[in-house]
């Protein structure tokens, strides 16, 4: 056992009455099916009235792919109960002002929709220059046929996908979701920043670099014309695979104070920022990686370690960086497999 | 070898009826020599006449009438040897059995009747054997008469006198051993020997080397006794043997090995159940590493709680329900790290109460039950050679203890600069940093400051009076880790980054007791100190500082015969400080609201003070001596809430069946009857909204207390000197509970939430002796809430069905001792994620992770729980100190129990999130 596993085995011991450890799923980093990997919204924190610009970052990881996918949107839901999201499950049919999109295209990857102009009003705890509206946008993709549907207990999400048949697709076919929009009087807030990648120790050319993925193909590098390349693995991704450094280069500057954290507290805190890595075959070793704390401050040793897939191929990485502010910025990268 | 010769001592003396025989036939056996003639074929390896048989003969009714002729004794000429009864063979035991027999007057025997049972098979043999006496008949003149004699067959295990060219048979024997101190070799000099058996009692006293020998005992079963003060008493049971010498070594164990601890009370309780768990069995108990407080978590009433989690879970009732004194002043926290040791280390405690329900009105502001810790006063006996107890005081002890987790130190003893004044004073450090932070750093979590904790105390005690006692206390505890998560967690983000945590505590406590005249007694206390409470992960922090003050002061009034009135007060003045900067957390049973990662936190800081005052009053009410009525009644007080809350309550117990002893001084040894109490009890609790439920920011201003409805209803009886069995039925009420429910565009709180617990528990508990402690606790119960009238049921999150406990120990000798514990339990209860046509999930963009969407809270039971835990000691007894070592496995054969569901990253997977492995933990102790 390498010191290492046994480290982490005996951390679990340690851990297992209340925290438990070594389960054996799929990491969320291997994208196999159908995946919304990440929605970026152009104003985080977005002011009463400003119209709200949506993408979406999806793949299809599943052998079926290249398929059909189903994109749809729909803003209807602000201030619900508690800021609970399961306070947007009603039937949208009946809410009054709807804001939906739907389709196949990539146009239906983006989406728009303005913040309601009294979106702060109500009574909500809290100092008043802590008050916030919330507004809450639900999507999906789906394999299948995309629709609205009136929620009810057995089926809360307001959006249903089937096949051909009329059966209920599953989450590897159909993805729901939500996004948060905040608003405040004052505060706002800007995306992170991925000026570059790393791999392998070197600074590589990322494929591309925010919202321009959603529209830029994967392409499989060519070994013989300086694509990056690596060789398959047997043991497909696993840790006895040789290990390569992958990074996303965040712009330390793109963090920003959390201003809403500065009217009672000791000190200003920063934003929290991570990485989420993920791997279209292979694995990486560590799914996400701490980028900022919002007390020690930026943490530059945020890389993963790429594991080769046993099959030979593209191999597309992606690194999503977030912050704790609903912020959020991805690139990508493709790796050849010989 | 064993050799027995059978005699027959025929004793016959004649009745002719009436019968006038100088001798009673109710004259105990063997009242002196056999008269009559030997028969010459009287020996051999049965049963043989011994001596002669002398007659004084009463002619026969029908002789008689006849008129003045002398009769002339019958004589006998054929002796018939009687079997020798096999198990009174073995047990060694003779009899001398009185037969009347009616000879014939051609002298055969007609009828053979025993005149004086002694049973063990003797009575039938000696009858048998009689009838087939032949005798030369009785004469009257020279007429054969028809007589009945009375006749004694002995059965004795002594030679016949007869001579006899056979060895000679050994008659007696003997027994000689040593006396040892239990742990050692060390010999027990001048100690009284109490040998009782063969129908008398002999008594020895060990020499200088501990040795003991009695000879010429009368083969047969003994029991050997051995008390002497300081040490638990012994009792053996041995077999002397005719020529054998029967060798023993016994060693008796120093009660110094445990301090004295629990505590039953003298007289009934005021509640309807206090459970006490004494020293011994709170050291002891496997699985515990013998922490006190977790050693509470075998009682019956007190649900599992999951994992490593410290939580108290009482009949139903919320963790926060249940709250723990020391010495009437609340503490923040009784584990460190929420569940790894107790606070206070088990050497200080006193004993632990436990109130399950129904407590006294002493008690207020909680619905759940109570833990009631006293601390012991310095310990300054002094023992002599080996830890044996003294009557001398004013020596010190000191102990050094290490185990896996922490180690302590503890010293004790007078103050010396002051007299009268005695001392004790400890500390305790963990030291798990040292290993554990470089499997964090290898599993690439930053230590900043490794998880460690400390706890001291000190104690300083006098008595200004024999009827007082001052005590002066300073304990507390701190904990604190600071860990930088590299590798936030995939399924909520939030879980990276910097982690502190710290709580800390202090108190200071004074304590007086004493009796002010014959009938008033007051017990007052007052105690000041500090809570303290951080935690952050990345921009969540959470900070407390607060400086409570308790006190209690209690009035004890004897009324009149039968008649006690209790008067108190109790306060609690806290000034505080509380930043708070999260989101809000969800309550049990509301909707999943998605990772924290991105969620705004909300911030409130609040600098005020707590002020709840409480009075209570409590008769204690003896009309009889099988009865005790105890009315009482608290008010209650809290500014914070504006709010006074008026508890009554009662409780009574009867013995349907009073104990009674023949010795007082054996803890019922001689009881000769086992008392039946059938007890009852019913009550008002109520308990004051938590902080967070009130907050301006987080909660809702204007809420009033939780109110609980107690009923219980049960009995006790004694089975024996050891063992007995509780079985009591509870049922709680809950009204008026802090609920939440959204409304507007937030959740706000009310006073709507509903509740019910109900079950039974029952007790089989076998209490400490000199070799074994255990008990049999079953509880059946179930636990509902309800967010309002209309709102929809459902199971309690800590909803345990069936919890069984069986756990003992038992010292085997030589200074060791083995126990074990074995639990089954309800699995628990976990809350579904939904199914198709449903997906199980959505994916919440923002923090890259996803939202479950729950199915009926709390609907799914996991499977059952057990576990297995078993613990050995050993201990060696040395002249001036002891050193002992322990052993405890947790979880013996790794069942992998199923603690909760875990899921992969969209909840379409799921795993039992399994317990604890087999843990081995291993500890070293030395104490003087």
């Amino acid at each position: 056992m390498r010191p290492r596993r046994a480290a982490m085995v005996a951390a679990c011991v340690l851990a297992a009455g209340l925290l438990g450890c070594g389960t054996d799923f799929s990491p969320v980093s291997q994208v196999t099916t159908l995946r919304v990997l990440a929605v970026q919204k152009d104003k985080p924190y977005a002011k009463p009235g400003d119209t709200v610009e949506l993408s979406m970052l999806w793949h299809d990881g599943s052998d079926e792919a290249p398929r059909p996918i189903q994109r749809a949107w729909v803003a209807f839901c602000f201030n619900p109960p508690g800021d609970l999201f399961t306070g947007c499950f009603a039937d949208p049919a009946r809410a009054g002002d709807v804001h939906a999109e739907m389709g196949d295209s990539v146009a239906n990857d983006r989406f728009a929709f303005p913040i309601p102009r009294d979106i702060i009003s109500g009574s909500r705890p809290g100092s008043e220059s802590l008050r916030y509206g919330l507004s809450y946008v639900l999507f999906a993709i789906c394999a299948g046929d995309l629709s609205l549907r009136s929620p009810s207990a057995e089926a809360p999400f307001p959006l249903s996908c089937k096949d051909e048949g009329g059966r209920d697709l599953g989450p590897e076919d159909f993805v729901a979701g939500y996004s948060a929009i905040y608003s405040y009087e004052e505060i706002t807030n800007q995306n992170p920043r991925i000026t570059g990648l790393e791999f392998d120790g070197r600074d590589v050319t990322a494929d591309c670099l925010g919202v321009s993925c959603v529209t830029t193909p994967v392409t499989e590098p060519d070994c013989n014309e300086g694509g990056t390349c690596i060789p398959s693995c047997a043991e497909d991704g696993e840790p006895e695979c040789p290990g390569y450094e992958f990074r996303a280069i965040v712009d330390p500057k793109s963090v920003e104070l959390d201003e809403a954290s500065e009217t009672q507290s000791q000190g200003p805190y920063l934003e929290q920022m991570w990485v989420n890595y993920h791997v279209s075959s292979g694995a990486v070793d560590s799914d996400v990686k701490l980028v900022n704390d919002a007390v020690q401050g930026f943490h530059p040793e945020h890389e993963t370690v790429v594991r080769a897939p046993k099959k030979s191929g593209p191999l597309t990485l992606w690194a999503i960086v977030r912050d704790n502010r609903g912020g959020v910025d991805w690139a990508r990268f493709t790796v050849g497999v010989d | 070898m064993r050799r027995s010769l059978f005699l027959l001592e025929a004793l016959a003396l004649a009745i002719v009826a009436p019968a006038a025989a100088q001798e009673s036939p109710n004259e105990p056996a063997r009242t002196g020599p056999a008269r009559g003639t030997e028969p010459t074929d009287a020996r051999g390896s049965g049963a043989v006449p011994r001596g002669g048989a002398g007659a004084v003969v009463t002619p026969a009714k029908e002789s008689e009438s006849t008129g003045g002729t002398k009769v002339v004794m019958p004589v006998l000429k054929h002796f018939e040897h009687a079997a020798y009864p096999e198990a009174a063979l073995k047990a060694g035991l003779e009899a001398d059995v009185v037969l009347e027999l009616t000879i014939s007057a051609t002298g055969i025997v007609t009828d053979a009747r025993v005149v004086e049972p002694v049973g063990h098979g003797f009575d039938e043999a000696a009858r048998d054997a009689a009838r087939r006496f032949t005798f030369e008949p009785a004469r009257r003149g020279t007429d054969p008469v028809a007589v009945k004699i009375l006749y004694r067959y002995s059965f004795t295990l002594t030679p016949a006198t007869a001579p006899s060219k056979e060895p000679v048979a050994p008659r007696y024997g003997a027994l000689s051993g040593r006396l040892r101190i239990a742990g050692s070799d060390a010999p027990l000099a001048g100690v009284e020997l109490v040998v009782t058996g063969a129908g008398s009692t002999y008594r020895q006293t060990t020499d200088n080397e501990g040795a003991f020998k009695l000879e010429n005992l009368p083969p047969g079963a003994y029991s050997v006794e051995v008390t002497l003060p300081g040490y638990w008493a012994a009792r053996h049971a041995e077999t002397v043997i005719a020529g054998d010498l029967t060798e023993v070594t016994y060693r008796l164990a120093p009660r110094g090995e445990g301090i004295e601890v629990i505590v039953e009370s003298e007289r009934p309780p005021r509640e309807v159940t206090r459970r006490t768990i004494e020293r011994r069995e709170i050291e002891r108990i496997p699985g515990t590493s013998g922490d006190a407080l977790r050693s509470i978590q075998s009682l019956p009433g007190v649900a599992r709680p999951p994992g490593l989690a410290g939580l108290l879970i009482v009949r139903g009732s919320a963790p926060q329900d249940t709250q723990t004194f020391i010495d009437a002043t609340n503490v923040p926290i009784i584990y460190h790290f929420g569940g790894l040791s107790s606070v206070v280390p088990t050497e200080f405690l006193e004993r632990i109460d436990f109130y399950p329900g129904n407590f006294s009105a002493r008690y207020g502001r909680v619905q759940g039950g109570i833990v009631d810790v006293a601390l012991a006063p310095p310990n300054t006996k002094c023992s002599g050679d080996y830890g044996a107890k003294t009557e001398k005081s004013g020596c010190y002890h000191g102990m050094a203890q290490l185990d896996l987790i922490d180690a302590r130190l503890m010293f004790q003893g007078p103050l010396g600069i002051v007299d009268g004044w005695d001392i004790a004073i400890g500390g305790r450090r963990s030291w798990v940093d040292t290993w554990l932070k470089p499997v964090l750093d290898a599993a690439e979590a930053g230590v900043t400051s490794a998880p460690v904790y400390y706890d001291y105390q000190l104690i300083a005690e006098t008595r200004p009076t024999d009827r007082s006692r001052v005590s002066l206390r300073f304990y507390g505890s701190d904990d604190r880790l600071e860990i930088l998560i590299r590798n936030p967690a995939a399924q909520d983000p939030a879980f990276g980054g910097n982690l502190t945590f710290g709580t800390r505590f202090y108190r200071v406590q004074a304590l007086y007791e004493g009796q002010l005249s014959e009938d008033v007694e007051l017990r007052a206390m007052v105690s000041s100190g500090y809570d303290g409470l951080d935690f952050s992960l990345g921009t969540f922090r959470f900070d407390l500082n607060a400086y409570p003050i308790t006190t209690r002061s209690e009035f004890v009034w004897g009324l009149g015969s039968g008649i006690k009135l209790n008067t108190g007060m109790d306060l609690l003045v806290a000034p505080f400080e509380v930043y708070v900067r999260a989101p809000p957390p969800p309550r049990p049973g509301e909707p999943d609201p998605g990772p924290f990662a991105t969620r705004p936190a909300l911030e409130t800081l609040v600098d005020s003070t707590v002020f709840r005052p409480g009075w209570y009053g409590e008769l204690e009410l003896v009309p009889t001596e099988r009865l005790r009525i105890v009315p009482g009644a608290r008010l209650d007080y809290a500014r914070d809430t504006g709010h006074a809350d008026f508890s009554p309550r009662l409780t009574a117990r009867y013995d349907l069946v009073a104990s009674s002893t023949s010795d007082q001084s054996d803890q019922g040894a001689g009881k000769s009857r086992l008392r039946t109490t059938a007890k009852g009890g019913v009550g008002l609790f109520h308990q004051p909204p938590q902080f967070q439920e009130t907050d301006e920011v987080f909660g809702t201003p204007g809420l009033f207390s939780n109110r609980a409805l107690h009923y219980s209803l049960g009995f006790e009886q004694e089975l024996s000197r050891h063992v007995e069995l509780s079985v009591e039925g509870f049922y709680k009420d809950l009204t008026e509970q802090v609920a939440r429910s959204p409304t507007a565009n937030t959740y706000a709180y009310n006073n709507d939430g509903l509740g019910t617990a109900y079950g039974i528990e029952t007790l089989l508990k076998y209490k400490p002796d000199e070799r074994f402690f255990g008990w049999l606790a079953y509880t059946l119960s179930k636990s509902v809430r309800q967010d309002g009238a209309d709102a929809e049921e459902i199971a309690f999150q800590f909803d345990q069905t069936h919890n069984l406990i069986v756990l003992g120990s038992y010292r085997l000798g030589r200074g060791w001792e083995f126990g074990a514990r074995f639990r089954v339990v309800s699995g628990p209860l976990t809350t579904p994620v939904l199914t198709p046509p449903s997906l199980p999930a959505v994916f919440a963009a923002d923090a890259g992770a996803y939202a479950v969407l729950q199915g009926a809270p709390f609907s799914r039971r996991l499977p059952l729980f057990h576990q297995l835990d078993m613990r050995v000691d050993k201990r060696w007894q040395f002249r001036t100190w002891r050193l002992s070592a322990y052993l405890d496995v947790q979880n013996v054969y790794n069942n992998a129990a199923a603690e909760a569901l875990v899921y992969n990253y969209n909840f379409s997977q799921e795993q039992f999130q399994t317990g604890l492995p087999i843990i081995p933990s291993l500890g070293v102790r030395g104490e003087f």
